[in-house]
């Protein structure tokens, strides 16, 4: 404590210029902040760089005009007028805002420049001007700093609503006569008052950081602009007091220090904040792909091996999904620490919870199927991958609109029995053809859809849900069938994918 | 004048800088029906709109509504740009959009009193959105979006409802929610005006229709206003050549 004592308030005890400068960094790291939240919303962060440039020409021209009284009333007035006329030539020529604003600033900075090299006004630092020098403010230059920073922020709590319509939606707002084109010109005025009232602390060039970087920081933690401007006000509070003790303590020219702080922030922000910050943003895209593979293979096995009740291994996983067997792997691991399959190598089970847990997803896929084909006339081979696309960014709503344009459809058009409610899947009573004895006759009950080629070639020779069907004749690498009095000639890679349910009488042939 | 006649427009001319984008622009829009505004690309209708409400200037004409200068009016109404006009990535909640829509009743520096938070809430609640208040807006489908945009017009208690294109991409369950929630504005006597480019729901859905091409082809009821000789005009067909080739739209339309 006491460390911290010596460290934090000693100076301020033992100079009076560090209590003078204190206030400074404070009005004008809490005000510029404030103002920045609104330009970076409203994508216009280089209006603060434009204003302030143009802003050394009034310094220059107040101070011939008036000497020290003049340099505020010079600054402020060339910083509206400028404001001014960047709206003016965008507004009345096909330069957008950008170009207006380089044409115009330059123009200004560079006048000013001029001027000082030509007059050479002895009471004008050109290097404080730019920079600040914090450590030389005066009683008088303190409470005009004051008096600007509580105007700024008192007119902008009076007007928020208004601010934050037209920052928003400005054509809404001018629309149902909310007097935007004011509010603009008093925004301006508000961001010329603020520069002006920052020059001793942090000088015309380095004010630009502090009406970005607060604003720009904030819009990476929040989505209220309420709150952005508070997050914003607290950046730039911590960044213009560390920057002054910086400076006191390292021998750092105070500006300087101040938007050194103010970018570590941002720079921490970016990649630290917990929704938009980079490191949070790869995290979520890499849980998000996870999710979506966890589901796709709990769906499979649920399907293959409880539903048809055929073998399920991890390479058949693979193949089925065009994944790695490592990520099937890894999906299966998570899978059966979630107790949604059994544990075990070899053939992969699922457990009830895990029938539970897929039954929405395979209704979800399957509903999807069956309102592309019968609602918006996909193909069939087309729709499993249509399905896939569409599936996991979905949402409830819209899948019970599809469900209710289907009717109280059962099936879905590969035969696949579409479960109601949450918990309603069943195994069914089918077999693929690849075990059918010759002789046998019944009807399709489903195609499996996991290969859109072989999935055509079926439907093309009739093999449809429901069709009849009888197996003439089998042999190793073949299965002749016969449907709908057509004969063809399954390869083993195609029976498998053809589920009958045999009739009770079996005739003879 | 008469005052049911909600927005008379007469011998608008406006341009782009020198670009004429409508001249001799002449129609009017009633309380109490669904209006449609609709034309090939290009063809002005935002800019017509744009115009109605004072957001462009206009080279010459006039623009009344119920009567006055439409700036006596201007509380009173509720426009809803093209959503691709907004940046979605601004912060602000599903509630604090839809709040905006009260701030222009009344004077600016005013607080947001119970009134505002009940209007709110009832707003979301016709658009099927309760639940969706804290959501960033920038999370939401464009369907969604339009809703909230939706609930803001319903908020604002205007008399008039300004839509620019409403139904582009945006999915099923909205459009016929969007369709439900103008229909009763329209029944309720507010004036409902769509910017459209789907011909197929104009004789569907709307009372009166403004075909426009530059100009003001047709203005009116849907019945003496959407011939297929005024939509032949403005999407520049020629009557005479096969239907077929010529009028895919126009059949689609039902005419």
């Amino acid at each position: 404590m006491d460390a911290l004592w010596t460290l934090l308030v000693a100076p301020l005890l033992d100079y009076g210029f560090m209590r003078h400068a204190l206030a400074v960094v404070v009005v004008v790291g809490v005000t510029s902040s404030v103002l920045s939240c609104l330009l970076v919303v409203r994508r216009q962060a280089l209006m603060g760089d434009a204003i302030s440039h143009s802003v050394l020409l009034g310094v220059v021209l107040g101070w011939m005009l008036g000497r020290h009284a003049g340099i505020f009333w010079g600054a402020l007035a060339s910083g509206i007028l400028s404001g001014i006329a960047i709206t003016y030539v965008e507004r009345n020529s096909r330069v957008k805002l950008d170009a207006a604003m380089g044409v115009f600033f330059t123009f200004a900075f560079a006048l000013g420049l001029a001027i000082i090299s030509m007059a050479r006004p002895t009471g004008i630092d050109l290097f404080h001007v730019l920079f600040g020098n914090v450590l030389a403010v005066g009683h008088e230059e303190l409470a005009l700093t004051v008096l600007c920073g509580a105007l700024v922020l008192g007119t902008l709590c009076v007007f928020y609503r208004g601010f934050h319509l037209w920052s928003f939606d400005e054509q809404m707002a001018r629309a149902a006569g909310v007097p935007t084109g004011l509010l603009h010109y008093l925004f301006t005025a508000l961001l010329s008052a603020t520069i002006v009232a920052s020059l001793q602390a942090v000088g015309l060039i380095l004010v630009i950081a502090m009406l970005v970087t607060p604003g720009a920081t904030a819009y990476l933690l929040t989505n209220r602009l309420g709150s952005m401007m508070a997050i914003a006000a607290g950046v730039g509070l911590l960044a213009s007091v560390g920057g002054l003790y910086g400076s006191y303590y390292l021998d750092v020219a105070s500006g300087p220090a101040m938007v050194i702080v103010v970018s570590t922030f941002f720079v921490t922000a970016f990649l630290f904040a917990p929704q938009q910050g980079v490191l949070a943003r790869a995290r979520a895209r890499r849980g998000q792909q996870r999710a979506s593979l966890d589901e796709d293979v709990l769906r499979a096995v649920v399907i293959l091996d409880w539903e048809f009740g055929s073998r399920v291994d991890a390479r058949l996983l693979s193949e089925r999904l065009a994944t790695s067997l490592r990520s099937v792997r890894g999906a299966l691991r998570r899978l059966r620490a979630r107790g949604l399959l059994l544990p075990g190598r070899e053939r992969i089970h699922s457990t009830p919870k895990g029938v539970e847990t897929a039954a929405p997803l395979v209704r979800r896929h399957r509903v999807i199927e069956s309102y592309l084909y019968q609602v918006e006339g996909y193909g069939m081979a087309d729709l499993h991958a249509a399905a896939e696309a569409l599936e996991h960014d979905i949402d409830t709503e819209t899948l019970e609109y599809m469900q209710g344009r289907l009717g109280d459809a059962a099936f879905d058009p590969h035969g696949h029995r579409i479960p109601r409610g949450d918990g309603d899947l069943r195994p069914v009573s089918a077999a693929p053809l690849s075990e059918l004895e010759a002789g046998i006759a019944g009807r399709i009950s489903m195609l499996d859809d996991d290969r859109s080629d072989i999935l055509l070639e079926l439907t093309e020779r009739g093999l449809l849900p429901k069709a009849p069907l009888r197996v003439v004749r089998r042999s190793q690498d073949s299965v002749q069938i016969s449907v709908g009095g057509r004969e063809s000639v399954l390869s083993p890679e195609q029976a498998r994918r053809v589920f009958v349910t045999p009739m009770s009488v079996a005739p003879a042939g | 004048m008469r005052h049911d006649e909600g927005f008379r427009i007469d011998r608008l001319r406006v341009s782009y800088g020198r670009r004429r984008v409508l001249d001799d622009t002449s129609g009017c829009f009633r309380a109490g029906r669904m209006s449609a505004i609709v034309g090939p690309n290009g063809a002005g209708k935002s800019t017509l709109v744009k115009a109605m409400l004072g957001l462009v200037p206009i080279d010459r004409g006039v623009v009344a509504l119920f009567g006055d200068p439409v700036r006596r009016h201007r509380h009173r109404i509720a426009y809803v740009p093209q959503r691709s006009d907004i940046d979605w990535s601004y912060p602000a909640t599903v509630a604090e959009v839809v709040g905006m829509g009260r701030y222009p009743l009344g004077c600016l520096w005013r607080w947001t009193n119970s009134r505002d938070r009940e209007r709110v809430a009832a707003a979301l609640k016709s658009v099927s959105l309760v639940g969706f208040e804290d959501r960033a807006i920038g999370a939401l489908s464009g369907g969604q979006q339009q809703r909230v945009f939706l609930a803001r017009a319903i908020a604002q208690e205007a008399a008039v409802a300004v839509l620019d294109e409403p139904f582009a991409a945006i999915d099923a369950v909205t459009e016929s929610l969007l369709w439900r929630v103008l229909e009763e504005m329209a029944r309720a006597g507010k004036l409902v005006i769509v910017v459209h480019h789907d011909l197929s729901a104009v004789r569907q859905r709307f009372d009166d229709v403004a075909i426009l091409s530059g100009r003001m082809i047709a203005c009116g009821s849907v019945e003496s206003a959407f011939t297929e000789r005024n939509i032949a005009i403005a999407y520049r067909r020629s009557l005479h050549e096969p239907e077929e080739a010529t009028l895919p739209r126009v059949r689609e339309a039902g005419l």
